[in-house]
């Protein structure tokens, strides 16, 4: 070959001609039309092409024009924030929602909504899983089939017109709370003077207090003692995360700063807030009444009305706590009456706030957040009797589920809806909701209801901060939010939910509009909205209550802690969820005391979890199964709601049944959240309960000698030992000090463990460890309250796949974090600890020595990895592990090409196949991130200063790239710790000794799990620290 | 150095002369006709093999979710039988080749099938780690191949260990077994009438032709091989073991496992032989080979395996409450009273107390008493090796996370798969291979008949 290789790229044809006398096996690549690369650019286009055509949704219905550049929103690889506003209850909760290629995959909340501070809690974490769920509605029905949505609003315009002034049309909606939406309502109220508009929401009641509709709005960073009155203040009320934010900040005992805030709970069953109590009282529902009336007494608040003297326990009680309150001060207390409570116990404990001087400080009122005026469902069952509806339009929500049955809603709606004789239907009724559920069946329309991720909205916060909803990516289906639907019933042509809510807040705002709507798209806060402080109003006259004798038995109803009130019941994360203190997942369950299940029992024996019980009120039946729940009030039965749905979803139903018990069943107009009981009685079945930690007997001597440790009698029973002997099995895993040992002793940790030895000298010599960027974790078990929010963060963080009920049941759930859960103490009033625990990312870690493939290693940042591609699933490592954090894929539980929730995939993290270990990895894609970040930006400054001509410039330069480095590597957080609403879960770079995680190893509270192991854990705990009052135990002895 | 004068006439019974035992063992594979008996025990262990096979493709469809194991329990059957089956595998080993090197003459009448039977149980133990695996697909990361990764097995591992132990073993269990085998095939050869089996049995006998180059290099290979088989089946425990003793779980954690464990295969190995042995000398008429000395012997060997292991279970306990570690001890009374207290009372009472009976010489000649004392022991032994896996794991450090193992119909499956498969082979064994080693059963012939003594050269014993 003579000429240059430079004409290779020129078509020469004396070239091409050498070429292939050289080459000849080369020839035919030159000569084909269709070369290997042309062939391979082909397939690349076309597979492009394909991808392209599978993105068909996210393109608008309108005239679209292509960007030349991508949008600076999408940038491959890369996660992009945007606020928004979740809607939960009718109320708004600011979120940051995290997009990836255009979807949204992961919630976190906005730092800088009053509603979140940051935090978020199982339902936000969970709601990014619902939009891709295939079981939601995907287009409009009529009569179930397929009709489009036009004709409904042509039905309907034609029916309005012909209505006189709207009257026969009614609106049945959930809590509202959005600006806009109850701007149309007041519109179409304008235009249809007769139309009606009725709310029912089965997490409000309507009872008031006081003779103005109000909200009590808490600050708990004032309050030094605090007292809860069957309030679940942490995670049940509307302002939960905000509240369990300020409440952990207050009790975040250090070093520097060692006070915490005391708790007081009187409760009937154990919640959250009631885990996390200094003093916890199980009181039955009437003791509850009784209590609040005997701290009034006890603080001289003139009660409202004529009441029951109350007994002497709560008198004694009462007492105590009054003179904790008072020795407090005025304004620095707060007393706290929960959502479920009735009335009276908000009067009184009103009563005594003001008493207290804590009206303004402490507790403020505001106006109602949630629109009013409107009529309630009674009032719209009476006109559906009557015969006065002729439209009826359902906007959200499940009321043939969730109305008490004594109502007669959904008899009243499906008389409404009925077709006459001739096959016609008469009335209009319409239900829009996101999936096709027990009311859609009821009605003759159906329209789907986009997902608030797919929406243009707003809602107010509970305190009553505005804030704008702005959709992720365009609806999956054919769906609409509400606003748009009145849009079309107030008759506007379809014109999309961005131009209603412009069109609402333009009218509202000052100045440069769209300057306004970028700025409060991007803060997620609509600025100055927040509702003004009102003085308290005068408390409704209450009747007097006579002393009637309580009920043998009483039940509570409260929402489901995982599903809520049945809204989420077909999220497989949330039915997998093992709820707190009981770990069953994918059911209810009825909770009892021990004392009942003691006196239940067939033949003296104790009832074990999954006995049937069958409940008896006023006629109506229910049967269920029974979970022992430990700090039950006695005589106090617990019935979760949520479950027992028929229409809605796949997971739903279970083997042709429904899953779990209907409580709605049980539920009265009257009696909302408890009633008594008029028989309860084991029925002899038994079923399994799939909890995640049945097998865990909880036997625990935290750090209180003497005290028996709390073990399920089911436990003790199949193990067949003694609980004396069981509480061998000891491993001081939990600490826990009182702020008076705290305080007086800074060596508390060693009488805590007086036997733990001292780590043991090593054999072997430390493996180098790069210097730089050492990670680890600190877990404070004092800010924990339970609330599971990081493991859900976990599972969307980390493509963490779902099992299903058979396979909790075999004990393979997959949760890379889990809450422990321990009790001490008596059985009637244990204390309650909550362990969070993920892997400990030990230093020697016994999982890597085991594995025959070396596909679990140590990196030199100190994080315990695991390479899926090389594990061959010998499990060695999980036997290995003393913690037992590693989860195997013992079948293929990510089957990612059947189900579309697999849209919702975090792409930084692989998806891992059967027959693979798995583990927490401190979210090294996060890791891997911010250690791009930071050395590209330390990198650029060290340029600078090699390049600089001072020394004093180069010093400057190289100090800033060294600050610049750590305040990078501040700001990473793991999956579970930016979850976290009370902060309990401290991350970062332990060589840094200023990082606060360095700082927090430093508390002397700091300890690790099974120190003697010499495992050198990564992850640590600070012991529980608790305020109990110096005077309770001697009032409790006397 | 001659052998004890009075062992071989112990050994055999008088009157088993060259042609008698010649025309005995060829006779069992040449003239003897298709029994009824045989090819129905022959279908129910080829239905026991397809169980197997069906629930290998069953297993490796579903993956190994379809076993019983959890979190806290990931090892189950799979684990605890491959321990029970390299244990009776190294039974066979012991009597081949420990007490070849040993001088032992009373293990030539039984050597032969008690290294079928070495090789049978250690390919059905091979089979356990390979199903055992997540993800089997990729097993040969186990293997140190040279691969473009440059990525290597991780060494510290006992599970690699385990591998090459198990591969090892295999080996060199194979190598005896056939080279043993040689000799016997080529008689065959010579004695068969067919074309057919003379082309076979002409082919695996290697051209062997018994001359005196042939035997020399013979015995040095068969010694080397036995010489080698031994540290090997010592150190196929002792892996084994190690796969629990560098665990960080008490009761595993423990130095004493490698002697426990090969004391307990010892004991479960012997006993597998014996009650092979004897339905085999009643059905073949092979009393005048397998005498009732071999019992007595072979008792004496059981008992004595069967006093280690007793041992150890005491000095386990001794340890764990000697030693005051909270959790030992915990774990020691869950093994007296916890939920799995069925096998340590089990294992007790089949280990420890019933094999005591071979105290009495009358209890061990007794083949029927030997017999069940043999199920005995396999059964403890089985619950042993289940003992020491479960109820460690079901109950570890932490509480929350204890759990429960019961063993799912696939686990049953494959288990008594693995004896189908067993049994098949080794009722293959008996119809188409010498059961007994006539060449090293007419060496001791020699000093029974007539009291007269082989060339040194031509004796096992003497060789080396």
């Amino acid at each position: 070959l003579t000429k240059s290789s430079l004409q290779l790229p020129a078509d020469d044809v004396a070239f091409r001609a050498a070429l292939s006398a050289e080459f000849p096996e080369e020839a035919a690549v030159w000569d084909d039309a269709v070369s290997r690369r042309n062939f391979l650019r082909l397939m690349g286009a076309s597979l492009a092409l394909a991808g392209l055509a599978g993105c068909g949704r996210s393109a608008p219905p309108a005239e679209i024009v292509p960007a030349v550049k991508d949008s600076p929103e999408t940038q491959p690889g890369r996660p992009t924030f945007f606020s928004s506003t979740m809607p939960f209850n009718g109320f708004g909760r600011g979120v940051l929602v995290v997009s990836r290629e255009g979807r949204p995959i992961k919630i976190e909340g906005n730092p800088d909504h009053p509603a979140s501070l940051g935090g978020t809690d199982v339902f936000m974490q969970a709601s990014v899983l619902d939009l891709y769920d295939p079981d939601r509605s995907k287009s409009a029905t009529e009569a179930g089939l397929s009709a489009p949505i036009s004709k409904l609003h042509a039905g309907l315009s034609a029916r309005l017109s012909r209505l006189p002034g709207g009257r026969g049309l009614a609106l049945l909606t959930r809590n509202v709370t959005s600006p806009t939406v109850t701007g149309q309502l007041a519109q179409i109220r304008k235009k249809f003077p007769g139309a009606k508009w009725h709310v029912h929401d089965p997490m409000t009641d309507t009872a008031q207090a006081f003779v103005d509709p109000v909200d009590a709005v808490y600050d708990l960073t004032r309050a030094s003692v605090i007292v809860s009155l069957d309030c679940d203040f942490l995670f049940a009320e509307q302002g939960s995360l905000r509240y369990a934010r300020q409440f952990s900040d207050a009790r975040r005992v250090r070093q520097d700063m060692p006070t915490m805030n005391r708790l007081y709970v009187a409760e009937s069953t154990l919640t959250m807030t009631g885990s996390v109590a200094d003093h916890r009282i199980p009181l039955d529902p009437a003791g509850i009444l009784e209590f609040v009336e005997a701290l009034a007494n006890a603080l001289g608040v003139e009660t409202p009305a004529a009441s029951p003297t109350p007994g002497e326990p709560a008198r004694r009680w009462a007492s105590m706590i009054a003179d904790d309150l008072h020795r407090a001060g005025s304004g620095t207390t707060l007393v706290m009456p929960g959502l479920w409570q009735p009335p009276r116990v908000h009067a009184l404990a009103h009563a005594v706030n003001r008493k207290l001087g804590n009206i303004g400080k402490t507790v403020n009122f505001i106006d109602p957040v949630a629109a009013q005026g409107a009529a309630s469902l009674a009032e719209l069952v009476t006109d559906l009797r009557a015969g006065s509806v002729d439209t009826l339009l359902i906007l959200d929500g499940n009321p043939v589920y969730d109305a008490p049955p004594d109502s007669g809603f959904a008899e009243a709606l499906a008389a409404l809806t009925r077709k006459t004789s001739d096959g016609d239907y008469t009335a209009l009724t319409a239900h829009l909701g996101t999936h096709a559920n027990e009311t859609t069946f009821a009605c003759r329309w159906h329209v789907p209801m986009a997902h608030w991720l797919e929406s243009w909205g707003d809602a107010r916060a509970f305190d009553g901060t505005a804030s704008l909803t702005q959709p992720l990516v365009a609806p999956l289906y054919d769906g609409v939010t509400i606003a748009e639907f009145l849009d079309g019933v107030l008759g506007h042509p379809p014109r999309g939910g961005l131009a209603i809510l412009r069109e609402y807040w333009k009218q509202r705002v000052h100045g440069d509009f769209d300057a306004w709507w970028l700025k409060t798209l991007q803060d997620g806060v609509v600025a100055g909205t927040t509702s003004k402080p009102r003085p308290m109003p005068e408390l409704s006259p209450l009747p007097s209550v006579a002393a009637s004798p309580a009920p043998a038995h009483s039940v509570i109803f409260r929402p489901d802690p995982s599903i809520w009130m049945g809204e989420f019941a077909n999220n497989p994360w949330l039915q997998e969820l093992p709820k707190p203190f009981t770990k069953l997942t994918w059911d209810n369950a009825i909770g009892i005391g021990i004392g009942l299940a003691k006196s239940l029992g067939n033949n003296g024996e104790v009832l074990k979890d999954g006995d049937e019980l069958r409940i008896t009120i006023d006629g109506q039946t229910l049967a269920g199964p029974a979970i022992l729940l430990p700090g039950q009030a006695e005589n106090v039965v617990l019935l979760s709601m949520g479950y027992g749905r028929e229409q809605g979803g796949s997971l739903l139903i279970e083997d042709g049944q429904t899953r779990g018990y209907n409580a709605n069943t049980l539920r009265t107009t009257a009696h909302r959240w408890s009633a008594a009981i008029s028989k309860i009685e084991a029925t002899g079945k038994t079923t399994t309960l799939a909890t995640a930690q049945n097998h865990h007997a909880m036997a625990v001597e935290a750090g209180v000698p003497g005290i028996e440790p709390f073990l399920k009698p089911d436990v003790v029973a199949k193990l067949g030992m003694s609980v004396e002997e069981l509480s061998l099995s000891n491993r001081k895993l939990i600490r826990a000090v009182t702020l008076q040992q705290y305080q007086a002793d800074t060596h508390f940790m060693d009488k805590l463990a007086p036997d733990e030895k001292p780590p043991l000298l090593s054999l072997f010599k430390e493996l180098p460890r790069s210097a730089d960027l050492q990670w680890g974790m600190v877990i404070d078990t004092t800010a924990c309250i339970g609330c599971n929010a990081c493991v859900i963060a976990c599972q969307a963080e980390n493509n963490i796949p779902v099992v299903g009920k058979s396979e909790v049941i075999n004990q393979r759930e997959m949760h890379w974090i889990r809450i422990d859960s321990y009790f001490d103490g008596s059985v009637e009033a244990p204390e309650v600890y909550h362990q969070p625990v993920p892997c400990m990312h030990c230093e020697d870690a016994p999982c890597e020595v085991v594995c025959p493939v070396g596909a679990t290693t140590h990196s030199p940042e100190g994080l315990n990895e695991m390479t899926y591609n090389r594990c061959v699933g010998t499990r060695f490592c999980s036997n290995n592990c003393p913690y037992k954090v590693r989860r195997f894929n013992f079948l293929l539980y990510s089957d990612y090409q059947k189900d579309n929730r697999s849209l919702q995939y975090n792409p930084d993290v692989s998806v891992r196949n059967r027959g693979v270990m798995e583990k927490c990895t401190y979210c090294v894609q996060r890791i891997d991130r911010t250690r791009i970040q930071m050395q590209r930006e330390v990198v650029q400054l060290r340029e600078l200063a090699a390049a600089a001509t001072t020394n004093a410039e180069r010093q400057r330069l190289n100090a800033l790239a060294d600050e610049t480095g750590k305040q990078v590597v501040d700001h990473l957080e793991t999956a579970c710790q930016q979850s976290c609403p009370t902060r309990a879960i401290t991350f970062g770079n332990i060589a840094d000794p200023r990082a606060a995680v360095s700082k927090a190893k430093a508390e002397p509270a700091n300890y690790t799990l099974l120190r003697n192991l010499t495992t050198k854990p990564r992850t640590s705990y600070l012991a529980r620290v608790t305020n109990p009052s110096s005077t309770w135990a001697e009032g409790h002895s006397a | 150095m001659s052998a004890s004068p009075s062992m071989p006439a112990v050994v055999l019974a008088p009157g088993t002369t060259r042609e008698k035992i010649l025309d005995k063992v060829a006779g069992l594979v040449l003239h003897r006709p298709v029994n009824l008996i045989w090819l129905a025990a022959l279908t129910m262990a080829a239905g026991g093999g397809a169980v197997l096979t069906l629930s290998i493709a069953y297993l490796f469809y579903q993956g190994t979710g379809v076993w019983g194991i959890n979190q806290p329990v990931a090892w189950g059957f799979a684990i605890s039988n491959y321990v029970f089956w390299v244990a009776i595998a190294m039974g066979g080993t012991f009597i081949s080749s420990g007490l070849l090197l040993a001088r032992q003459h009373w293990r030539t009448s039984i050597n032969r099938f008690a290294e079928t039977m070495t090789l049978l149980a250690a390919l059905n133990a091979g089979l356990y780690p390979a199903l055992h695996l997540g993800s089997p697909w990729v097993f040969y990361y186990l293997f140190p191949y040279p691969n473009s990764m440059a990525l290597w097995p991780q060494f510290r591992s006992p599970l690699i260990w385990d591998v090459v132990a198990i591969g090892l073993y295999l080996s060199v269990s194979v190598s005896l077994w056939y080279v043993g085998l040689i000799p016997d095939l080529a008689m065959l050869r010579d004695r068969a009438t067919d074309r057919r089996r003379k082309l076979i049995f002409g082919f695996f006998a290697l051209g062997w032709r018994g001359s005196s180059r042939h035997w020399k290099r013979y015995q040095v290979t068969y010694l080397l091989l036995a010489g080698l088989t031994v540290p090997v089946v010592f150190s196929v425990h002792s892996v084994t073991a190690a796969d629990f003793a560098t665990t960080l779980l008490p009761w595993w954690h423990e130095t004493i496992l490698p002697p426990y464990f090969i004391a307990g295969a010892v004991f479960s190995g012997v006993a597998m032989a014996v009650l092979l042995a004897i339905p085999m000398r009643a059905i073949y008429g092979l009393h005048d080979y397998i005498t009732d000395a071999h019992l007595n012997a072979a008792g004496k060997l059981i008992l004595t395996g069967g006093l280690l292991v007793t041992y150890t279970y005491g000095a386990e306990v001794w340890a764990s409450w000697y030693g005051g570690d909270l959790y030992e001890w915990f774990q020691t009374k869950s093994y007296f009273a916890g939920p799995y207290a069925w096998c340590w009372w089990v294992a007790v009472v089949c280990n420890g107390i019933v094999p005591q009976l071979l105290w009495f010489p009358r209890v061990r000649r007794n083949s029927f008493l030997m017999c069940v004392i043999c199920i005995d022991i396999l059964i403890g032994m089985w619950t042993e090796r289940f003992m020491i896996l479960v109820p460690v794991l079901q109950k570890g450090h932490l509480p929350s996370l204890w759990g429960f193992y019961i063993p799912t119909l696939i686990d049953w499956s494959t288990f008594i798969g693995t004896i189908g498969f067993f049994a098949f082979g080794f009722l293959l064994f008996l119809r188409y291979l010498p059961i007994l080693s006539s060449s090293e059963l007419m060496e001791l012939s020699h000093v029974t008949d007539a009291g007269r003594h082989l060339p040194t050269e031509f004796s096992p014993a003497h060789a080396g």
